[in-house]
């Protein structure tokens, strides 16, 4: 089946690198994604894997330190337009037209977030008002209803008050509404629920999504939590030492896995029925103060072949949708069968989504 | 808001008469009398500790100092000027000392928050290492140094400015030692504003802010400039302080008659009432200095103000 909606956001062959004390961490080795429009992708891996360094690319927001080396970003802001490449765009241009007005993003920790010494009105008004010459008033109006689109009740008297009042939940539907506030088409979440209490994460997740289908928002969730990813994403892209090395649609990762490392993190998910051992993929992940040989993932892979400690491997076209970067896809490897754990828990998975379906 | 001012003000009443107190017991612990002329025979020595009252019991003679505090009589000085008010003798003296702690903390705060907000803003840069090399210069070499070396060389070498404070003339005498003093001011303000910029910069709600697309100005301003105000303000009230108390090695290089020279004599000559009205007034003024502090702080940071609710 293939997906035929407009490309919004278009990654190719991103490479970026950082240089601090001396040394160079190159971060972002070659990574291509693809957004189309309405749909959701996640972007899945460890702290680290530069999930939210190639977000912060496209919004022309990485820190002094960043350097580009290659690849482009193609972006279309609306619909049937030209797609502009974020990274050869003018900085003033981007951050008038695209920053925070067609590309909104949405932060991790909620708590430090939103500026302390400003009210929650001002901060709104300060946001709409950075893209349109609307007066304080049409700007204050505009706040209002913003705050009780995302859920917040008596915005008259929110508005005049500061940050330190409002609940960890409170501040991420604020920081939403004021990513929402000029209409962006592309909303990027960076681990919206990681900082917040579980059954607050539900409530802001089923807000981001119900927003995404009130305004054709496509979204792009950058996160570690696979619980997050099935419940909300349409493609997932899991991310590991700075490449994307397994890629495709919810139902392919999920159910279909083909890297070690997808496996590893399919594995980790705590569940009822885990007990107290909770898997852990063993090792941390590489520095890339030097580019690794053959594959990155090799060192913590049981399954490793001796090809993957020389040569990295391309990426292995499973199905239209669906593609892994490892060595076990190719035809000369042995045949290699998913740990049995995994194919119990993948079995359980797809009964429970059965159900649910029901 | 009302509530907030009213506690911390109670506090600072509390915090002035403890103040009294210990400086009266300290006072007490000095070797010595202030009647130390050789000129006085036992007798006549006697007869004046009698006639100020000095040999009562220190406890009845601290709410005795007390009671006539609150009357506004600090008492009288014992050898300095003898019989002169101490209050008359401060009189005449703060208002010089204030006007040239107050124009150092002026200038030196207004070059050091450029300074610092310069360096944040090209952290890592050329600019930023020179702004660092010179407030560490600026912290580390007393500021009596730099009065001797303007007090050298623009006094006495080039003869630009006058070599000592005059009276007649105090705005253009006052220029060198202003200078000396705020050179430390400077350096340690430029330093706090930098270090407390660049961590606003690195803050989550300025990367927030700046993925909204807000203008630099807006950002500069309502983010970073705000935000980083408040730990250099009480830096600056902690100065102001140390301006006024510590001026006392610069008034006696440029002889300006300050309230830090009448307390190094005082204390030398033991003229008790000068020296316990000046550690009043020092701690009076570090009080009220914090109170306004505090105050600023409930202005600036809401998180203050609303967490006395």
């Amino acid at each position: 089946m293939a997906d035929t909606a407009e490309i919004v956001l278009e990654v190719k062959d991103l490479d970026i690198s950082f240089r601090s004390a001396g040394e160079t961490v190159h971060a972002i080795r070659g990574v291509n994604l693809i957004l189309r429009r309405g749909e959701t992708v996640a972007l899945v891996g460890e702290s680290g894997s530069g999930k939210s360094v190639t977000m912060k690319a496209a919004m022309g927001i990485l820190p002094d330190n960043a350097r580009i080396n290659s690849g482009s970003i193609l972006y279309r802001p609306e619909p049937g337009a030209e797609p502009v490449d974020l990274l050869k765009a003018d900085p003033a241009w981007i951050r008038k037209n695209i920053r925070g007005r067609s590309i909104a993003m949405v932060f991790q920790d909620p708590m430090t977030s939103l500026n302390p010494t400003m009210t929650i009105g001002a901060q709104l008004i300060a946001a709409i008002r950075a893209h349109e010459t609307v007066s304080r008033k049409v700007a204050f109006d505009r706040a209002m209803t913003l705050l009780a689109e995302v859920g917040i009740t008596e915005p008259e008297r929110r508005m005049r008050q500061y940050p330190h009042e409002f609940s960890g939940g409170m501040r991420q539907r604020i920081v939403i509404a004021i990513a929402l506030s000029c209409n962006p088409s592309l909303l990027i979440c960076d681990e919206p629920t990681t900082a917040l209490d579980v059954t607050i994460q539900d409530h802001i997740l089923d807000l981001i999504v119900s927003l995404q289908e009130k305004r054709g928002l496509s979204v792009i969730y950058i996160t570690h939590d696979l619980g997050v990813v099935a419940r909300v994403a349409d493609y997932v892209n899991v991310m590991y030492a700075g490449r994307i090395i397994e890629t495709g649609t919810i139902i392919d990762v999920f159910y279909d896995p083909q890297h070690p490392y997808t496996w590893g993190l399919l594995s980790a998910i705590p569940d009822t029925e885990s007990g107290d051992t909770l898997y852990s993929i063993p090792g941390t992940p590489p520095v890339l103060t030097k580019d690794p040989v053959g594959d990155a993932f090799a060192p913590r892979n049981p399954y490793a072949l001796e090809i993957d400690f020389k040569e990295e491997p391309p990426m292995f076209r499973i199905s239209e949708t669906h593609s892994a970067a490892t060595w076990l896809l190719d035809e000369r490897a042995p045949r290699v069968a998913r740990p049995e754990a995994l194919e119990a828990r993948i079995q359980k998975m797809r009964e429970e989504a059965a159900d649910y379906v029901r | 808001m009302r509530k907030y001012i009213f506690k911390k003000l109670m506090l600072s009443i509390v915090t002035l008469f403890v103040i009294v107190l210990v400086l009266f017991l300290l006072m007490e612990l000095m070797p010595g009398s202030p009647f130390n002329n050789d000129k006085l025979s036992d007798e006549q020595r006697e007869a004046l500790i009698r006639a100020y009252g000095l040999d009562k019991p220190v406890m009845v003679r601290f709410f005795l100092y007390l009671r006539n505090m609150f009357k506004g009589d600090f008492g009288v000085s014992y050898n300095l000027s003898i019989n002169t008010p101490v209050l008359t003798m401060i009189r005449s003296r703060l208002p010089i000392s204030m006007r040239i702690g107050v124009s150092a903390l002026l200038l030196g705060s207004v070059i050091g928050l450029a300074i610092g907000f310069l360096a944040a803003f090209h952290q890592g840069k050329a600019a930023d290492i020179l702004c660092m090399v010179v407030s560490v210069i600026g912290i580390s070499v007393p500021s009596y140094i730099f009065a001797i070396a303007l007090s050298y060389y623009g006094g006495f070498r080039f003869k630009w400015l006058p070599l000592l404070y005059d009276f007649r003339n105090p705005v253009v005498s006052s220029i060198m030692p202003v200078t000396a003093l705020s050179i430390a001011v400077m350096a340690v303000i430029a330093r706090f504003t930098r270090d407390e910029a660049v961590s606003v910069m690195k803050s989550d709600y300025v990367m927030f802010a700046r993925s909204q697309g807000l203008s630099d100005s807006t950002l500069l301003f309502r983010y970073v400039i705000r935000n980083s105000l408040m730990p250099v303000i009480t830096v600056m009230t902690m100065l102001l302080v140390g301006l006024l108390t510590g001026s006392l090695v610069t008034e006696q290089i440029f002889a300006i008659p300050g309230i830090g020279f009448l307390l190094s004599s005082a204390i030398t000559a033991n003229d008790y009432n000068v020296v316990i009205t000046l550690g009043f007034l020092y701690a009076g003024i570090y009080v009220v200095a914090r109170l306004i502090l505090d105050i600023l702080y409930g202005i600036i940071d809401p998180r203050v103000r609303l967490g006395e609710k």
